[in-house]
């Protein structure tokens, strides 16, 4: 069983090259939604391992979706992709066990930086 | 509508120099008056003085000429007893040789009695004196033979005849001429012409005739001769004039005028209109060895009545008073001059006295408004001081301030302007200080929304390139697959590619975009926000971190061997401080590389001790970092900006312009501090991190 991966962002051109990337270099699964809403929805039909969340969204952030996600999917893992430098686990994502291994800051030089971290992640 | 209400109260100068002003001229008045007093007492008593002066003079001269005339009148007295005795002396002696001379003619020839009765008629008739001298003859024995005046006594004996007085003339006679043969004798005798009534003083010479045993002798009255010698002294008296007005006269004792126009008239009770019995206070004075009477003269035949001063004695031996008088009108008309004069002294002086005290007022015054207006401009001048003190802060100049009391308000107006000016100062930097950290923030904030707007552009350019490159790389197994199913030579595309130069520009493209992804990370320093608190550390050890990341830095290794620099250390040691550590070392390095970057080529040449010094301090609350170098330094202009976001002196592209800006917001936004810069060029530059503790 492939590696699913899950990205979550509201943006067209920056999730698709990430799901290109991984799509040339792995072989992993990945589906890409453009909501928190859409993510959530997809969740457990999808099943994904790790989820790539651009924590901006409309109207659910991106915080929120992975508090929610974590409820539906708790082994699910997450990769926060964030325009923020300034940009630190909360309390709450740290209550599920979220460190900054898990943020990948924009912008991304080498995208085999998302790679590393699913693997590094999934231990794989 | 506002009340205009002019202000009633009253200056203080006003008020003060009014009462000096009003003081001193009470004072001036009263000294005026006083002085004026004193003087008219002064020249009243002077006055006074001259006129009881004058009055005793004139008292004197009166008196003078009556003691003269008294003692004229004693030498006259002496002078006519000494006569008298030589002229009956002398009659006698005449009449002695008559009958001597008849004796020796006759007395051979003639009978006794005959020569006898020749003698007495040649010697009967013979009258001197004013017909008051006659001659006596008698015997020893007292017989008469002759005596002219009373020739019923003739051939009597009176030997024992006594005068008025009971002396025994005719036995004294005789004793004289038995004695001493002739000889002087005074006795008392009636008067042959006032019908023997009165008694008179009568002195006698006799001359004993030895023929006949008998003396011959003539005698004079004295009061005859006084009576000669008075009226010598009365007509003497009336022509003596003294002293314009000043007279003598003369009067017995009983009050019968002798002199003057009332002559012999008994003037005993002529009174004044003041009751003085003139003459008889004329008398008492005269008894009492002199004195002065002062009387109105009645009018009396040509006189008017008038004010007279008399000086009375008695005359010795004559029952007189002489007097001298003077008319006391004058001695007035004396005392009106001396008045006048004194009236036209006290006046000048009075004028005098009141000229100099006007002056003095004047001075005063004079005085009083210069020093008034002194002290109303020196008012005047803290009065403008204050007014426009909040506007101009100029300071006082103390030369304007004339009084010393000024002087320390003077100078605390001053102090008081020399501290709003340094507080206005310090809120200038202050305010320079905001409008500088204001800027950073707004810089901050800008910054920071630029960099996530462009973060996500940069993030797909980034993917996007490098996802070109993957998908035309040939050594790509699926590359490869893909383009052998399409049928496509991609050794051919490679070799295209290659050709035309694709890769290098995706490799361009991939590079600029990496460098505009640094930029933007840098200017994120701005905005950066953590969850994180601040710590306590020691600064010296944030500082020695710094250095050794900065030896240690292989970027910078390139650019500056910290080797070569002489860095000095002056840590007070133990400073703490609150911060974020990274951020600290992140502005220390910034500020390194900077002086590194000014000193290590000083003025374009290489610096032979490139030194930077490290000093850190307390300072009150807070704790003070300062980072010395002794490179080329900056100019004004330099400094000012030095602390804009993307301001650099470094050549385009080798500094973003960023660093100095993001120390200086994390100073002055992240920790509350402050940073400045102090610099000279060639001399070196100063950077001063104040962080509170």
């Amino acid at each position: 069983m492939s590696t699913k991966i899950l990205i979550v962002d509201d943006e067209a051109e920056l999730p698709q090259i990430i799901k290109d990337y991984l799509g040339d270099e792995t072989d992993f699964e990945i589906d890409l939604v453009f909501s928190g809403e859409k993510g959530l929805e997809c969740i457990n039909k999808f099943q994904p391992d790790i989820c790539i969340v651009d924590m901006r969204l409309p109207r659910m952030n991106g915080n929120e979706f992975i508090l929610k996600a974590h409820d539906k999917l708790p082994d699910c893992k997450f990769v926060i992709h964030t325009g923020s430098i300034d940009y630190f686990i909360p309390p709450e994502l740290s209550q599920i066990g979220m460190t900054d291994e898990s943020i990948v800051y924009k912008p991304v030089l080498d995208l085999s930086e998302f790679s590393n971290k699913i693997r590094k992640l999934l231990q794989l | 509508m506002a009340d205009k209400k002019k202000s009633s109260k009253k200056s203080i100068i006003q008020i003060i120099f009014t009462v000096i002003l009003f003081i001193c001229l009470i004072t001036i008045a009263l000294i005026s008056g006083l002085w004026i007093l004193g003087d008219i007492k002064q020249n009243q008593n002077q006055i006074q003085y001259e006129i009881e002066q004058e009055k005793l003079f004139q008292k004197r001269i009166l008196k003078e000429h009556v003691t003269e005339i008294i003692q004229y009148i004693g030498y006259m007295q002496s002078l006519t007893k000494e006569r008298l005795e030589q002229s009956i002396q002398q009659k006698t002696l005449e009449a002695h040789a008559i009958t001597t001379n008849i004796y020796q003619q006759y007395k051979d020839t003639l009978p006794r009695e005959k020569i006898i009765k020749l003698i007495t008629d040649a010697l009967r008739p013979i009258r001197f004196n004013n017909k008051r001298g006659y001659y006596f003859a008698a015997a020893l024995s007292g017989y008469v033979y002759l005596f002219a005046d009373k020739p019923e006594l003739e051939g009597e004996n009176i030997f024992n005849m006594q005068d008025s007085k009971g002396q025994f003339v005719i036995q004294d006679m005789v004793r004289i001429v038995q004695e001493k043969s002739q000889g002087f004798y005074k006795y008392n005798w009636t008067k042959p012409d006032n019908g023997g009534k009165r008694v008179h003083e009568k002195i006698a010479f006799v001359k004993y005739f030895a023929p006949y045993d008998c003396f011959i002798g003539t005698g004079e009255y004295l009061s005859d001769v006084e009576q000669d010698i008075q009226n010598e002294v009365i007509k003497r008296i009336e022509k003596i004039k003294f002293s314009d007005n000043g007279y003598v006269f003369a009067g017995t004792l009983e009050g019968t005028s002798l002199s003057g126009p009332a002559k012999g008239k008994d003037m005993i009770n002529v009174t004044d209109i003041n009751g003085v019995k003139i003459v008889q206070e004329l008398i008492k004075a005269a008894k009492t060895k002199g004195g002065f009477v002062e009387y109105e003269l009645p009018a009396f035949k040509g006189y008017i009545q008038h004010k007279k001063i008399s000086f009375s004695m008695a005359v010795p031996g004559w029952d007189w008073y002489l007097g001298a008088g003077l008319n006391m009108e004058s001695f007035d008309i004396l005392i009106k001059n001396k008045e006048a004069e004194l009236q036209k002294r006290i006046q000048n002086n009075t004028i005098k006295i009141i000229f100099s005290m006007a002056i003095l007022a004047i001075i005063i015054a004079l005085l009083i408004t210069i020093i008034s207006n002194r002290l109303r401009s020196s008012f005047k001048v803290f009065d403008s001081f204050f007014a426009n003190a909040a506007i101009k802060k100029e300071k006082i100049n103390t030369d304007s301030i004339h009084f010393a009391e000024f002087e320390p308000l003077a100078s605390s107006a001053n102090k008081m302007i020399g501290q709003i000016i340094d507080s206005e100062n310090k809120i200038k930097d202050n305010q320079k200080m905001m409008v500088q950290s204001e800027k950073m923030i707004s810089v901050g904030g800008l910054a920071a929304g630029m960099a996530h707007e462009i973060n996500n552009p940069l993030s797909i350019i980034l993917g996007s390139v490098q996802l070109v490159k993957m998908r035309l790389d040939p050594k790509s197994e699926k590359n490869l697959a893909h383009s052998s199913k399409l049928d496509m030579d991609f050794e051919k595309l490679e070799l295209y590619l290659e050709e035309n130069s694709i890769h290098k520009y995706l490799d361009q493209v991939q590079s600029a975009c990496e460098r505009a992804a640094y930029i933007v990370k840098k200017m994120l320093g701005f905005s950066r926000k953590s969850d994180s608190k601040k710590s306590e550390h020691k600064i010296a050890h944030i500082i020695d971190n710094t250095l050794d990341i900065a030896s240690n830095d292989y970027d910078l290794k390139k650019k500056y061997d910290f080797r070569s620099f002489e860095i000095i250390r002056e840590y007070e040691p133990d400073l703490k401080i609150f911060c974020w550590k990274n951020e600290i070392i992140q502005v220390i390095l910034n500020i390194i590389t900077n002086s590194a970057h000014a000193t290590i080529k000083k003025d374009g040449f290489v610096q032979d001790h490139p030194k930077i010094i490290v000093k850190t301090r307390q300072k009150n609350s807070s704790c003070i970092i300062e980072i010395i170098d002794n490179g080329s330094g900056m100019d004004k202009k330099t400094i000012d900006r030095i602390f804009e976001p993307f301001y650099t002196t470094k050549s385009p592209g080798s500094g973003t312009g960023l660093g100095m800006s993001v120390s200086y917001f994390i100073i002055t936004n992240n920790h509350n501090g402050t940073m400045k810069v102090e610099s000279e060029p060639g001399k070196g530059s100063r950077f001063i991190i104040e962080l509170p503790h």
